[in-house]
């Protein structure tokens, strides 16, 4: 069995951080929401009015809840993880690319919990009490193939992005994960004054799929800044 | 042919950092199948050149070659070393059963019967997270896992830290009879050196960050001897022969050369009333350590 295949088994050694804390933080999504919108119509909110779905899809529960978690998470695969893989024996061309597959099955994974919950809550009429949990706008306003499509490519996001800091830590002490902050938010502040003039007419002709290149291109350079970082770190 | 293949092949290997020469021009070679002390004081560079031996550093100078290949970046090499470090850090709320199921996913030929048997002698805790562990319990782990690993090259960083003597002496046991009945090539450090000689069978000592010996234990025994006595009797007997170590307490000396205790010195020492006597490993590695700082005292 080559490295890669071996990272990717021992990111899922802690089966209870990697599969149970996640379905455990998702099933808390939907009882919070439950739970909220009771005490909303209890208060006097009607599920009947027309404007009640506009406004209850835009529950964002699953970003607050799941997105920090997830970025933990990709940090902890790379800060924590690569030291002990190192001493067993791994690469770090196969270390990297086994976390890549880890984050890839991760993703894959907690995305398809999400579109399953989903379905079950469009089955349910929102949980039989007209609870928006995961029929939200962040995650495609209801549509089971958007949820799985958008919730893959973020968690993906999410880990690599915090792969790369945990590998910058690594490199570079606390000073890593300090710049790739700066320069990350520094070109993200050039970017938006060269384009600046031409924010409205992009509004205008924005498309979905443009957030999937970009989700890409990001995790593009969090995989690459991972193997660059990892590349000349030293694990003492 | 594999046989015929060091098991551990260093040429020049400097390794700098910043204006620290931590390893300078250091050269040796380890056959396959044996059990290597690497010895040193503090700071010597053990602990560095583990690192580049292990494919976790590179040198800045020189070249490593493990079974005939330099372990940087090379998986097939790599698969067949473990090296658990004195201060090994494990992932995130780990208890004791995931560090050895990670174990066993990295090495073909991990035993999990030997790796119960250690669990079961060292006493380690299953269900405390092994952050909360002790010292000691942490060194278990380690050896714990080296052990049972029974990878080809193995790589211990002084594994005692922090063991009780009992646990050391599980340590020492089962090192020996795993060892006897798969053979494979083990480097250790240690400044246990009295209490470990008796498992080496060669040592390469670093000082300053480069080798002032590498030899077979009996052979680097038999290469100093230690006279004791009054001082000009002791200074007659040593002629010319490089003094190592020098202590002197009022009239007394006391003095490691670089002299086998042939019958010559000794009836030569019996002569002038002189102690000769053969020195241990631990009293060579100190003398060496501190051959710079005794002449600097004088």
């Amino acid at each position: 069995m080559n490295t890669a295949l071996k990272t990717l088994r021992l990111h899922f050694v802690k089966r209870n951080t990697v599969i149970l804390t996640p379905l455990l933080i998702l099933l808390s999504v939907v009882v919070v929401t439950v739970l909220i919108s009771l005490t909303l119509q209890r208060v006097g909110i009607d599920p009947a009015d027309p404007n009640y779905p506009l406004q209850a899809r835009n529950n964002a529960g699953v970003l607050w809840a799941l997105g920090g978690f997830v970025v933990a998470l990709g940090v902890q695969s790379v800060a924590t993880t690569f030291p002990f893989a190192m001493a067993l024996g791994a690469d770090r061309r196969g270390f990297t690319v086994g976390t890549l597959l880890s984050h890839v099955v991760m993703a894959a994974g907690l995305a398809a919990v999400i579109s399953l919950l989903l379905l079950v809550e469009l089955a349910t009429d929102h949980w039989l009490i007209n609870a928006y949990a995961l029929d939200a706008y962040l995650l495609g306003g209801g549509n089971p193939l958007l949820a799985f499509l958008i919730s893959f490519l973020a968690i993906w996001l999410l880990q690599s992005v915090g792969a790369a800091f945990g590998a910058g830590w690594l490199r570079y002490g606390v000073r890593g994960p300090m710049f790739i902050g700066l320069i990350a938010g520094l070109v993200l502040v050039l970017i938006l004054l060269a384009i600046a003039p031409q924010i409205p007419a992009i509004i205008k002709a924005f498309q979905p799929w443009w957030l999937i290149i970009a989700a890409a291109i990001i995790i593009l350079i969090g995989v690459l800044g991972q193997y660059v970082f990892l590349r000349r770190a030293t694990t003492r | 042919m594999t046989s015929q293949i060091p098991a551990i092949e260093a040429l020049h290997v400097t390794r700098r950092y910043g204006n620290t020469v931590a390893l300078d021009n250091v050269s040796f070679t380890v056959p396959q199948h044996g059990i290597v002390g690497l010895l040193g004081r503090n700071g010597a560079g053990k602990t560095t050149l583990m690192s580049i031996l292990t494919g976790q550093d590179r040198a800045d100078a020189g070249s490593v070659q493990v079974l005939g290949h330099n372990p940087y970046e090379h998986p097939a090499t790599l698969g067949q070393i473990t090296f658990i470090r004195d201060n090994q850090r494990y992932p995130e709320d780990y208890k004791l059963r995931h560090a050895l199921e990670a174990a066993s996913i990295f090495h073909e030929h991990w035993d999990q019967a030997l790796a119960d048997r250690l669990v079961d002698l060292f006493r380690l805790p299953t269900k405390t997270g092994i952050r909360k562990f002790s010292r000691g319990q942490l060194s278990s782990v380690g050896i714990t896992i080296g052990l049972a690993s029974r990878a080809p090259i193995t790589f211990f960083d002084e594994p005692y830290l922090g063991l009780d003597a009992t646990a050391r002496q599980h340590f020492y046991d089962t090192l020996l009879a795993d060892y006897a009945e798969h053979p494979r090539t083990i480097l250790l450090s240690t400044h246990l050196i009295d209490e470990m000689e008796s498992l080496l069978e060669r040592v390469v000592v670093l000082d300053q960050g480069r080798v002032v010996l590498d030899t077979d234990v009996a052979e680097a025994k038999a290469q100093y001897c230690q006279l004791a006595g009054m001082r000009g009797a002791v200074e007659g007997v040593v002629g010319s022969a490089a003094v190592l170590r020098r202590h002197e307490v009022g009239g007394l000396l006391s003095v490691v050369v670089a002299s086998p205790l042939t019958e010559h010195m000794q009836q030569a020492a019996k002569a002038a009333g002189v102690e000769a006597s053969p020195v241990s490993l631990q009293q060579i590695v100190a003398a060496l350590g501190a051959a710079d700082q005794d002449v600097a005292a004088a």
